[in-house]
């Protein structure tokens, strides 16, 4: 006799409505609002805040459903909202990017980004190796599409062919890695694989297994050594779909990595950690120097994105609770700050014709004055100096590996930190000191504005009182490491 | 002589490493994408093989075999995109000659 589980339909309410909303977007361009930009953007969104209500009397809630595929607790809810704020803001930015650049495609633009987003949330909800590859493949192939959208721009096409294929790589190894897992464990449940772990000694096959599959997630967080990607994939794909990768897929990579390490594998926690403080140190210095002499701004972002990955994966090597909590506090300054960047930087290449050169930003000050000081408060965020947000990301997981005797990784960072002020300083001087060719004011859509305005107050907020984001952090935390 | 786990284990070694080797130095996107196949087709014998042998579960090995397959299949028709895509827009399909953005 067949049991058929009982299903909690309200635990996958925000997914479900999304995964409805993806296709109704994609059935309207196709019959009622042909390739209209503006109308299929609101529709997005309107789906993303109806995924977040639904997320809502889900609060509190601890519980899974479906088996154990889809797991409903602080956790979770935290990413999920996190996700959704960064898709909305993404479709926001996209809008007048989409329009400029006249797309092919409009609605399976829209389309991609929320399957993206569908994806990350199963990401970051799962604790089934097999749902965890599903979701991680759902978000990694629509956002291959998505980095290829300028189809015309051999930039564009090389970004999607080095994204695509290095990434089917990286899913083969991982997928390797889970297989053997699977096949010396017996089960592809976390916490099931943690009690087969228990009582025995390290089993060499697993373990292979485990290095397997973080070489898989290290790509998808862009760690040192597989982040030669980056930079390549970041300069060519369109400017918002930039923003998107450098914070969504990375962060739910994260999310479903903190499950796999301390769910499944605290039993070899001596292990990973030693891989992670190498990873973490050779991320932070790479990172850090190959930005510096970067011409291209978002080349320059794709690397400082590799060495914001080595802060966060110092956390993993702390491996405390503390830690954990700093991780995600991190992330979601993170994504905060680097939006507000990336309007920014959009916010340019509209008035300058598609410029992503650091010399579009010369003499930005007297052409826009509101972009010039709000660049500039990301850019110290982004160091991490005082007042702003970025501070306490740092401060959190440098705080948690002082308390666990790794002095010496917090120095590291925050010699690492100097490292980056350098070239964070420098797109300062590029707005500051040097003259513009042009003196014509800068024009910009109202919309790139919106963004600049939401995320830099969230940073300046978040900087001056952590304590909300903090609290939020603390909970979602509880019970990892 | 019945096949033991081990030799399937080690059949899908073999196949992980020649797709592997395939997908470094080959040029054509094609084969490169033929080649990466071959990685996850060792990752799916692996997987049926530990199902079969073991009997723990054994539904859950064949199932996420079954999804591996539909993604690849998904992968490979993207892939087919992409080759059409550069042919048109630069006139070849050797990886080693899209080299625009280095560093």
């Amino acid at each position: 006799m067949v049991q058929i589980p009982k299903v909690n339909y309200l635990f996958f309410g925000p997914e479900a409505l999304l995964i409805v909303a993806a296709l109704v977007l994609l059935l309207l361009d196709l019959f009622f609002w042909r390739q209209n930009n503006r109308r299929l953007a609101i529709f997005g969104i309107f789906g993303l805040v109806g995924a977040a209500l639904m997320v809502i009397p889900l609060l509190g809630v601890n519980g899974t459903t479906l088996g154990t595929s889809l797991v409903v607790d602080s956790f979770s809810l935290f990413f999920k909202m996190l996700f959704l704020g960064i898709a909305i803001l993404v479709i926001v930015l996209s809008v007048d990017y989409v329009a400029k650049h006249k797309f092919a495609g409009v609605g399976e633009y829209y389309t991609m980004l929320l399957f993206a987003t569908i994806g990350m949330m199963f990401m970051a909800a799962t604790t089934d190796l097999v749902m965890i590859y599903i979701g991680l493949e759902l978000t990694s192939i629509s956002c291959y599409i998505l980095a290829g959208y300028h189809k015309k721009d051999p930039k564009s096409n090389e970004a999607i062919l080095k994204y695509f294929i290095l990434g089917l790589i990286s899913s083969a190894i991982m997928l390797y890695g889970f297989s053997f897992i699977y096949g010396f464990t017996g089960h592809t449940e976390l916490s099931q694989i943690a009690q087969a772990l228990t009582g025995e000694s390290a089993k060499l096959a697993v373990v292979a297994g485990v290095v397997f599959a973080l070489a898989g997630f290290a790509f998808k967080v862009a760690s040192v050594p597989f982040h030669q990607w980056v930079p390549d994939v970041y300069e060519g794909a369109p400017a918002p779909i930039t923003a998107f990768l450098s914070v969504g897929p990375k962060a739910a990579a994260f999310a479903a990595l903190i499950r796999i390490l301390f769910i499944g594998f605290p039993v070899f926690a001596s292990y990973w950690k030693i891989l992670f403080i190498a990873m973490a140190i050779a991320s932070m210095f790479v990172g850090n120097l190959m930005a510096i002499p970067q011409t291209n701004i978002k080349r320059m972002l794709a690397y400082s994105s590799i060495a914001h990955a080595g802060y966060i994966l110092v956390g993993f090597a702390v491996a405390s609770n503390e830690a954990i909590t700093g991780i995600l506090l991190y992330i979601a300054i993170y994504a905060i700050m680097n939006i507000g960047v990336f309007a920014i930087v959009m916010a340019v290449g509209h008035g300058s014709n598609g410029g992503e050169d650091l010399s579009n930003f010369n003499g930005l000050s007297k052409r826009a004055p509101f972009l010039a000081i709000t660049m500039a408060i990301f850019m110290i965020a982004l160091a991490g100096m005082p007042p702003t947000a970025g501070l306490w990301g740092k401060f959190y997981i440098f705080a948690a590996a002082v308390n666990k005797g790794l002095w010496w990784l917090a120095l590291l960072g925050l010699f690492n930190s100097a490292i980056s002020l350098y070239y964070y300083v420098n797109v300062i001087r590029h707005m500051y000191v040097l003259e513009p060719t042009t003196e014509a004011p800068l024009i910009f859509p109202v919309a790139y504005k919106g963004v600049v305005w939401a995320t830099v107050l969230g940073t300046l907020i978040i900087g001056v009182m952590p304590g909300p984001l903090l609290w939020l952090s603390t909970i979602s935390s509880k019970g990892f490491g | 002589m019945d096949i033991t786990l081990n030799q399937v284990l080690i059949l899908a070694a073999i196949l992980f490493s020649i797709g592997t080797f395939g997908a470094l130095t080959r040029k054509s996107i094609v084969i490169v994408v033929m080649c990466i196949e071959l990685m996850f087709n060792a990752v799916n014998l692996n997987l049926v093989a530990f199902a079969y042998f073991s009997g723990l579960e054994a539904l859950r090995g064949q199932v996420f075999a079954v999804f591996i397959m539909v993604v690849s299949a998904a992968e490979l028709g993207l892939c087919m995109a992409i080759a059409i895509m550069l042919y048109r827009n630069r006139d070849t399909i050797q990886v080693d000659r899209i080299n625009m953005m280095k560093w």
